[in-house]
């Protein structure tokens, strides 16, 4: 589901917390891991790269905390931060989404939980971001704010499956995808999804998509490798 | 809204764009190649374009001339176009092509911002 390299910066002050999260979080290929150890140090990596994806924000932290951070980041960008703390009273957690967080994770974490938050709240952010696009790749006209897709201009009746399929494709046409990456952006939380279901829907997606689905010509079969949009 | 036409190949650099042009106020419409981008810009009309020279297939160059042949008497999509050094494009040779502005690559997403407005404001 997240196929683009995020850059998660990860701010905390305690050397074995970021050591943690930065080797959990690297071993994911599509997360570049950025470290901060104060306030100040994080402002100038956020400034300096332009374009984090996720800050996983401390509070409590020397020279400016992680309130000071979060304030100055919200009045330049909409980027999503996640607290993750050892304060719990409830007056901080309204503090922290009055002040603009995504997400709150109390101390002491369990690295699974912070990879499904961070999963969720980058899904979410880069949903909102596509939701106002209109994608053309050869024939195909994906869209995103009505969820239709049109072939040379006519318009096809395509399952939410059929859709997202559809979007990976014409997202990178003339890419091979394999079965693998195509269960992972189609049922990402399916565990039991393989090549057999990627079969399936490849096979119903041509039947909408192909003038004749037995000789394929947009999506074509690479043996042993997986499927690519021919346009 | 202003409505934006990116015509980008890679799809990485696509996200981002799409990223900082939401969240700068544009309404954002892509196509993948060159191919692509005609038909879309005949579909969609858009305010401006913003155009990778070093498409695949048919060239960002080439791009920018058909649309320059197709436009009616009054019309001009103002087009910027984002140029690479290391593959040699040449900005004298977008501009020639049609184009209105060009950026080098790697594209300051702060500038784009910048870059666009200026074009914008000269088109209007």
């Amino acid at each position: 589901m997240l196929a683009r390299p995020y850059k998660i910066l990860i701010v905390d002050d305690e050397a074995s917390n970021v050591d943690i999260l930065r080797t959990f979080l690297s071993r994911r290929e599509e997360f570049h891991v950025l470290t901060a150890r104060n306030g100040v140090e994080a402002l100038e990596v956020f400034q300096r790269e332009k374009d984090v994806s996720l800050i996983l924000l401390d509070i409590m932290m020397p020279e400016m905390d992680g309130w000071e951070v979060l304030r100055a980041v919200r009045g330049e960008s909409d980027v999503p931060v996640i607290m993750i703390t050892a304060r719990d009273e409830v007056s901080d957690i309204v503090q922290a989404f009055t002040l603009g967080v995504d997400d709150y994770i109390n101390k002491p974490f369990k690295l699974p939980e912070v990879e499904v938050r961070v999963e969720a709240v980058l899904r979410r952010a880069h949903r909102s971001t596509e939701a106002d696009t209109v994608l053309t790749a050869g024939p195909l006209v994906v869209n995103e704010a009505t969820k239709t897709v049109e072939l040379d201009g006519q318009a096809l009746d395509l399952s939410p499956k059929e859709f997202e399929l559809t979007r990976l494709f014409a997202e990178k046409p003339g890419t091979v995808l394999s079965a693998d990456e195509i269960v992972k952006w189609l049922w990402p939380n399916r565990r039991l999804a393989d090549a057999h279901d990627v079969k399936q829907i490849i096979y119903l997606l041509r039947k909408k998509l192909e003038p004749n689905p037995e000789q394929p010509t947009l999506v074509v079969t690479v043996r042993g490798f997986g499927y690519k949009l021919v346009v | 809204m202003t409505r934006i036409l990116v015509v980008e190949d890679d799809a990485r650099n696509r996200q981002l764009y799409r990223d900082v042009l939401i969240s700068a106020g544009y309404t954002v419409m892509e196509a993948v190649d060159g191919e692509s981008a005609i038909p879309a810009w005949r579909e969609h009309h858009p305010d401006i374009i913003l155009l990778d020279i070093g498409l695949p297939g048919i060239s960002g160059l080439e791009v920018a001339r058909q649309i320059r042949r197709s436009e009616k008497h009054d019309e001009h999509v103002p087009i910027l176009a984002v140029t690479s050094y290391t593959a040699g494009d040449d900005p004298e040779k977008a501009f020639a092509a049609g184009c209105d502005a060009y950026m080098p690559k790697p594209v300051n997403l702060e500038e784009l911002k910048t870059k666009l407005e200026e074009v914008l404001k000269l088109a209007r």
